[in-house]
This record gives C-alpha cells, sequence and structure tokens, in this order.
C-alpha cells in the first residue's frame, strides 16, 4: 500500500550496451501497473532493480517518500513472484508461506494466524502440509502469491508469473491475481510480454521497448491511441503507410495516393497505420483495389495479404464471402478509424 | 548475495584450489633439485632423476605390468559388463534386482579386502600364479564402473530404435552391434578410461598379489619410499602426473569437452 | 531370444563375481569362526583387546574427521565454482579432477615432503622464527587427515558441484525478497536443498577414508595403524591370516553399518524431493 517512483533509472552492464535508459514511472497506491515489452526491452531488469535483486547504474527508486535506491534487498519490505514460483522445495506449503513472516520475527501465534488466514484466501487450505513437488503447476502457483502476499508489502512485484502455465489456467490465475490485489489493495508491478493479459488486469500499462518506456496510461488509451508504431505493433496494428506528406489539413499523401483522415492533420506525422478489421470491403467496387496474394482462415474472419496501390495491406473480410487468391478485392480506409503517429 | 562475487565463498574457494594444486606443484619442483636427498627450496638444477627412473627395474617392470593389466582388466570387464547390462535392462529378467546388487557388490567390500581374500583363495590354495590373480582382482575392481556407466547410458536409450532396427530386418545381434553399441560409445568409452585409470592407479588389491617377480608400479613406488627419500620419486610422480594429463587429454577428445567434468569418477 | 541364451549374457559377470569375489571372502571367514573356541570367540577377543579397539577408534576418527572437514572446505569451494561462467566453471573442474585421476602414492608422497621432519612446513616455520626445533608432524593421526581430506576433497567438491549447479537462483532470490540475509540464505535454503548431495558426498567420502590403506601406510607409519594397515600388517608380516580376516570381516561389517545409516538417512531426505 504505497507509491512507487522511479527516476531517472539507468542500467549497464560491464561495458556492455546499456539495459535501461532514463527509466521514469510514477505508481499511485493500490494500482496494478504492468510493464509490456519484447525480451530483452528491460522489463525484468527494471522489476529486479525495484526489488533490490541488481543494483541500478543510477537513478533513484522511492515507495511512498522514502529513498530505497541503496538499501539491501532483504530490508526493502517487498514482495516477488518468480517466473519458476522459486518454492523452497525442501518446505512444506505452510512453511513456504510462513518463511517472510518468520524473517520478520513474528510470534508463532501471530505467523500461524497469518499464514492459515491467506492459505484460506488463496484455497490452499487442504494442501498445507504438502511439498511443492506434489503440487501442479497452478497450485505452485498460488503458493508462491501467498508466499509474497502473506508477509503485506509495500509493493507485490509480479515477474511473468504466468507463463509456465496453460491456456486456461492462465485465464482464471491472472482474475485471481486481480481480485486478491484489488482486495488487499496491493500495489504490483506486473510484468508480461503478453498484451492480451495485462489489458485485461492492468489499470496502466507501460511498454517497453530498449529500456525506455515508449508510452504510460490506461490499457483502453494504448489500445485506441497507441503513440508510437513501436507500440502500435506490439498491440496488433498490422499496416503501417509511410507518410511523404499532408494534403491540405485533412489528408496525408502515402505513394501517389491520397488518404483523407478526420481531424486536422500532423506535419511531423511519419506514418499511417490502421488494423486489419478496420479497413472496410466495399462491396460495390468502389474505393481502392488491389489483388489477394494470400488467405488465411482465422475462423471469425479472413485475412487477406493485398498487394494494393498503397502497398502490401493485411485485411480481414466476412468469412461468408470468400475472396480466392489472385482475385480483385475492393475496399475503403475509413477516415476516422486511420491513426497518424509521429515516431 | 551469494553469487560469483561474494568474498567469503571466493577467499575460501582460492584457497582450497591452491591446496589442491601447491602439494603436486611441490613435487614437481624438487625433481629436479641437486640435492641426494628430497630439498625444497632446490638449490640447482638437474634431470639427472629422471634419467634415474630407468635404472631401476622395478619402475620400469612395474610400469609395464600395470599399464597390461589396466589395458587387459578394463578390456576384459566391458566383454563381460556390456553383455551383462543388455540382458538386464532389455530382457525381462525376474531376478534383475538380484543381479544388480551382485554385480555391484564388489564395491561394497573394501578393495585391502579383496586383495587379501583373492591371495588365500587364489594364490595361497589354488596355487594360481601372481598374474592372473591380479588380473582377476582389477577385474573385479573394474567391473562395476562398467555395470554403472553403461547401465544409466542403457536406460537412456530408447528401446524403440532397436525395435526399428528388428522391423527394417535386421538381426538381434546385429542391430545389437549397428544400433545399440554406436549409441552407448560415450559411456564405453567413459568406463574404460575410468577403469584404466583406477587399475593402473591401484595399490589395496595389488599389494597382496605381487612378489619380486611381480612388480606393479604403484607399489614398487610404496617399497621404493620405504628405503628411499631421494628425488627419484618425484620424477617418476612427475612422468605419472604427464600420464594422467595425457589421460585426461584422451578423454577430452574422445568423449568430447565437457564429459570430463560430468563422468562420475568413485 | 530363448530364455537360456538372455541369461548365457548374464553369466560371465554373475560368475565371475560370484567365485572371485564372494567364494574367498567366504574362504577367509570360515577360519574366524571355526578356529575359536567358539563361533565368535576370535571376534570378541578382538573387540577385547585394548590396542585392536584404538585401531578401530582411530579408523573412525580419522574417517569421520575426515568426512567433515571435506565438508566444510568442500561446500563453500563447490558454492563458489557453481556460480561461476561456463568456461571459467569447466576449467576449475579440470584442476579438482586433475587429482582425483592421479597417484594415491604421488599425492601422498607430496605430504610427506611437505610434513617431513626437514619438510617444507618446518622450513618454513622455522626460516619465520616461529619454532626453534622442527615440529613432529608426520606418522600423526593428523598426518593421516590431512592426507585422506587431500585424497577426498576433490571427490566431495565434485559431487557438491554438481549439486550446486542444479540450484535455481531464483529460490535464493525468493528468500532474499522475502527478508533473508546472505548466511540465512545460505544456512536455511541452500544447505537443505544440498542435504541429499552432502549425504552422498559424505558416504563416498567415509567409506573411502574408512578403507584406504595408501594414505595411513605412507603418513602414518608403524605406530599409527588403521584397520586397512592392521589387516596388511597381521597377513603379511606376522602371518597370521586368521586374525587378518578378523579385522577384515570386521571393517566390512563396520563399514556396511556406516553406510547403511547414511543411505537410510538419505532415503528419508529424498522422501521430500522425489515425489514429483
Amino acid at each position: 500500500m504505497a507509491r512507487l517512483t522511479l527516476d531517472s533509472l539507468a542500467m549497464t552492464y560491464g561495458h556492455g550496451d546499456p539495459i535501461l535508459h532514463d527509466l521514469s514511472l510514477a505508481v499511485a497506491d493500490g494500482q496494478l501497473v504492468s510493464l509490456l515489452g519484447p525480451s530483452g526491452s528491460g522489463k525484468t531488469t527494471t522489476l529486479r532493480i525495484i526489488a533490490g535483486l541488481l543494483q541500478q547504474t543510477s537513478g533513484t527508486i522511492k515507495v511512498d517518500d522514502e529513498d530505497i535506491s541503496r538499501v539491501p534487498v532483504y530490508k526493502r519490505g517487498l514482495s516477488m513472484v518468480f517466473q519458476s514460483y522459486a518454492l523452497f522445495p525442501h518446505l512444506t506449503v505452510f512453511a513456504n508461506v510462513a518463511y517472510g513472516l518468520k524473517r520478520q520475527k513474528l510470534s508463532k501465534a501471530d505467523i500461524t494466524a497469518k499464514v492459515t488466514a491467506i492459505l484460506q484466501t488463496t484455497g490452499l487450505t487442504d494442501l498445507a502440509e504438502r511439498y511443492p513437488q506434489e503440487l501442479s503447476g497452478g497450485q505452485q502457483q498460488r503458493v508462491a502469491l501467498a508466499r509474497a502476499l502473506v508477509v503485506d508489502p509495500r509493493l507485490l512485484l509480479l515477474d511473468e508469473p504466468l507463463s509456465n502455465l496453460d491456456a486456461k489456467l492462465r485465464v482464471a490465475m491472472r482474475e485471481e491475481i486481480r481480485r486478491l490485489q484489488l482486495q488487499l489493495h496491493t500495489t504490483t508491478i506486473f510484468v508480461t510480454h503478453d498484451q492480451e493479459e495485462c489489458f485485461a488486469i492492468s489499470d496502466k500499462v507501460a511498454v517497453l521497448n530498449q529500456g525506455k518506456i515508449e508510452q504510460y496510461a490506461a490499457p483502453e488509451e494504448i489500445y485506441h491511441h497507441p503513440q508510437t508504431e513501436f507500440v502500435a505493433r506490439f498491440i496488433g496494428f498490422e499496416n503501417f503507410l509511410p507518410v511523404n506528406g499532408t494534403v491540405a489539413d485533412h489528408a496525408y499523401r502515402v505513394g501517389d495516393q491520397t488518404v483523407a483522415v478526420a481531424g486536422p492533420t500532423k506535419p511531423d506525422a511519419k506514418v499511417l497505420t490502421i488494423r486489419p478489421n478496420q479497413i472496410q470491403l466495399s462491396p460495390d467496387d468502389q474505393g481502392l483495389s488491389g489483388q489477394v496474394t494470400i488467405r488465411t482462415y482465422l475462423g471469425s474472419a479472413y485475412r487477406y495479404t493485398v498487394d494494393s496501390p498503397l502497398g502490401t495491406l493485411q485485411i480481414d473480410g466476412p468469412t461468408e464471402t470468400p475472396v480466392a487468391i489472385g482475385a480483385p478485392l475492393h475496399f475503403t480506409l475509413p477516415a476516422d478509424q486511420l491513426l497518424p503517429l509521429e515516431a | 548475495m551469494l553469487d560469483r562475487h561474494n568474498h567469503v565463498l571466493q577467499l575460501i574457494g582460492v584457497i582450497v584450489l591452491a591446496l589442491l594444486i601447491l602439494p603436486l606443484g611441490i613435487v614437481v619442483v624438487t625433481s629436479f633439485g641437486t640435492e641426494p636427498t628430497i630439498s625444497f627450496p632446490i638449490k640447482g638444477f638437474t634431470l639427472a632423476w629422471y634419467a634415474n627412473i630407468w635404472t631401476q627395474p622395478a619402475f620400469v617392470d612395474g610400469f609395464q605390468s600395470s599399464l597390461t593389466i589396466a589395458l587387459l582388466a578394463s578390456l576384459l570387464a566391458l566383454l563381460i559388463g556390456v553383455p551383462a547390462v543388455y540382458a538386464l535392462t532389455r530382457f525381462d529378467i525376474p531376478q534383475k534386482a538380484w543381479f544388480q546388487t551382485l554385480f555391484l557388490s564388489p564395491t561394497l567390500i573394501p578393495e585391502i579386502v579383496i586383495g587379501f581374500a583373492l591371495y588365500q583363495t587364489l594364490v595361497i590354495a589354488w596355487r594360481l600364479p601372481l598374474w592372473p590373480s591380479l588380473l582377476i582382482g582389477h577385474l573385479l575392481l573394474c567391473l562395476p564402473y562398467v555395470i554403472r556407466l553403461v547401465t544409466s547410458s542403457m536406460l537412456h536409450l530408447d528401446p524403440h530404435i532397436e525395435e526399428a532396427a528388428w522391423t527394417l530386418g535386421t538381426s538381434r545381434p546385429r542391430a545389437f552391434f549397428t544400433i545399440v553399441l554406436p549409441n552407448i560409445r560415450t559411456s564405453i568409452v567413459a568406463a574404460f578410461m575410468l577403469c584404466f585409470i583406477n587399475s593402473f592407479n591401484n595399490i589395496p588389491i595389488s599389494l597382496f598379489l605381487n612378489g619380486p617377480s611381480q612388480n606393479m608400479l604403484p607399489t614398487a613406488i610404496l617399497n621404493y619410499l620405504q628405503n628411499n627419500y631421494d628425488p627419484t620419486v618425484s620424477a617418476l610422480s612427475v612422468v605419472l602426473m604427464l600420464f594422467t594429463a595425457v589421460l585426461m587429454l584422451l578423454m577430452e577428445k574422445l568423449l568430447g569437452v565437457g564429459a570430463l567434468t560430468t563422468t562420475e569418477t568413485n | 531370444m530363448q530364455k537360456a541364451n538372455r541369461f548365457l549374457l548374464l553369466i560371465p559377470a554373475a560368475l565371475g563375481i560370484i567365485v572371485f569375489a564372494l567364494f574367498p571372502l567366504i574362504q577367509i571367514a570360515i577360519p574366524t569362526v571355526t578356529s575359536g573356541a567358539n563361533p565368535i570367540a576370535l571376534y570378541t577377543q578382538f573387540l577385547q583387546s585394548n590396542y585392536d579397539l584404538q585401531v578401530i577408534f582411530r579408523t573412525l576418527t580419522i574417517a569421520t574427521v575426515t568426512t567433515v572437514i571435506t565438508v566444510l572446505l568442500g561446500l563453500p569451494t563447490a558454492l563458489w565454482i557453481s556460480r561461476q561462467s561456463v568456461s571459467w566453471r569447466q576449467f576449475l573442474s579440470v584442476i579438482i579432477l586433475f587429482p582425483i585421476l592421479t597417484n594415491a602414492v604421488v599425492r601422498n608422497f607430496a605430504w610427506i615432503i611437505i610434513l617431513g621432519k626437514n619438510g617444507v612446513l618446518n622450513n618454513m616455520l622455522q626460516a619465520l622464527h616461529l619454532i626453534s626445533a622442527p615440529l613432529t608432524l608426520l606418522y600423526t593421526n593428523t598426518a593421516i587427515v590431512i592426507g585422506s581430506v587431500y585424497l577426498f576433497l576433490p571427490i566431495m567438491i565434485t559431487t557438491l558441484v554438481d549439486s550446486a549447479n542444479g540450484l535455481n537462483p531464483e529460490i535464493e532470490e525468493a528468500a532474499a525478497v522475502l527478508g533473508a540475509r546472505p548466511f540465512t540464505i545460505l544456512r536455511e535454503i541452500i544447505l537443505p536443498q544440498m542435504a541429499p548431495a552432502i549425504l552422498t558426498g559424505a558416504i563416498l567420502v567415509f567409506s573411502g577414508a574408512m578403507t584406504a590403506y595408501t594414505t595411513p601406510q605412507l603418513l602414518g607409519g608403524n605406530r599409527h595403524l588403521v584397520m586397512s594397515t592392521l589387516i596388511y600388517q597381521q597377513a603379511m608380516t606376522l602371518g597370521n591370516w586368521t586374525n587378518a580376516s578378523v579385522v577384515a570381516m570386521v571393517l566390512i561389517v563396520l563399514s556396511l553399518i556406516v553406510l547403511g545409516l547414511l543411505r537410510w538417512y538419505t532415503g528419508r531426505l529424498d522422501r521430500r524431493v522425489d515425489h514429483a
């Protein structure tokens, strides 16, 4: 239950390239914030620096108003759930969960009461005397979560905690994490490379690329208004049309074509982007025309790869009226769906 | 954290490694000394002690018979051990556990006792010459290595590849030689090397089974040390260390990088 | 394949062990129960002799102390090695392996040079004016322990490095995040996970040190006999073969008891680890 402020974090290993550049982030009390990015983007490094498992090259970390930048890991009073769960294999579920409380030198009675309560909350009561090796992946995940939450941490850090679970369990567990996080009002940092997963449970999402935050906003904002081409690509925009210039205040020049947009044009725009399902097929042979080169069945739609005067485009079409490979396809780009990006 | 930069771990690690290497280093240095008895540090430099090794028939003969016995014992251990392992891992033998215990039982008997018992039975009671008795003793030393290493590699080998060979019209013995053997090659080479080294270095078994007519190198050195304290033994030690180094290089060449460090050594 | 043929493959090895290991063992065991007044007479006589009890006690003490020292030195060394980069780890492992493959006579000989009256250590201490007359270091129980530690430490380290390499570093990090300091992590997280390997190493070192011949022979001399050197002395110096057999039987039984105990304890530890 605390605010987290990262100010100008930088991290370089040895003489190599920097892993993090000047990373700043503010997380409000009780929020769940995701660090989203591909592998190598610096999200796990950031999390490990917050935990104190890595020492940043420069920059500060504050919890509320306390500067913890140089506090050793075992004194930070945070909790972390690891990708491998990192349960202590020689301890029972009960002893695993009790471990952090023991380190805080709580009385035996207090420890028993707290552990019993969190095991109840996480549905682990019946497994208390089992060893980690005797549990399923999902159960191990719950134990890791209970062990992290029972110490009533100022900050909960989750390092890709769902990546070792199968798809169905993943959805159930992420909802469980969100439920517990809201119930206990624990400020939480969640590291993931899965955008669906993080959009589902986050208050805010920070998209990381090469050690920098590209965008930090609510999931809805990121989904609809990505600010950079990297963010747009990462969250499912497939079409990127390079812009040569503007035409008055309502259209851009793409190749030798003119593409109209809603609202005033931005003089610095570099690309126009649109999702495959936002491009409209025109049944009456109106608009632009291209040739289908690849057709993929997605279940709910066909995705066509189309050679068009604007370049190669990904366009979704209805399953009722398939277009054959090699056949022409007519489409329009809705002006209000096209998104100009400046970077 | 207890990572590679932890100073306490590093300090102990470096001291322990130094303690493992330094004594052997001292032996190397003393082998070049000019004093008639071993001294350290040395006062002058000579290679005379290396030449002196060859003037000692016990060492020269001992090296020859140790080499012969080690090679023969390792080969024999493979010859009778590999078929036994194959039978145990591929056939449904009801007394499997019983056989496995039997094959590993020599490891439970202290080597000095094996030597003594063989001396009593083979040499005294059966009046067998020393040479075959030594070979038998070293064979007993080697067999458990073969059983252990080859069993673990047979258990890791997919039994279906052999079945695939049969369905392609290969006879069972032929499938063993063309399909199974190439796939357990590494463990066989490793077992051979371990057998060879342990047989070559063995003392307790050879102790009872050698005599004036039948020297083994390690026991010859032991006897020499009873009466002499000159750098000949240092020089011979250096030769043996070089021999070990060559064997290690050979193992690495035959088994690949890393095999050295993962092979079970006891 | 015919059923009989399956056994044909087993027969050479089985017969070899029965005829050349088990039968000779029984051969030397028989006189120990037939030549006394009653079957256990020779054993009670052996176990009532102060001198022989001293040998047993010395044997067990040396093996125990050696095992404890190899664990204490081997554990930090193994942890240190396992935390190096892969190429360093391989290099260090080769350094550890080299003494294992080097002849035990050579390795003990090195300590004769170091511990002797005019040995390296005495010379050094005298040169530093820490002692005025040479210390008696060689031909003592301490010398046997030093030699045994030198002989078996690499085996302990190799066993422990294998286990330490398998540790998940995130488990230690999890303990650190929950408030455990480095030494607490070592004691409460690393040691319990490595306990089975420590026991495996202890079994190897204890049984090796207990039955070793070369080290007590070269570094202990005639006045510090252990059971293996006693067997040789009884048989070859004194020609008392039956007595040698009695010592051999006691040595086998003692080593089986110790091994059995350690294995039983290892089995109890395995219960929590191998349930997967």
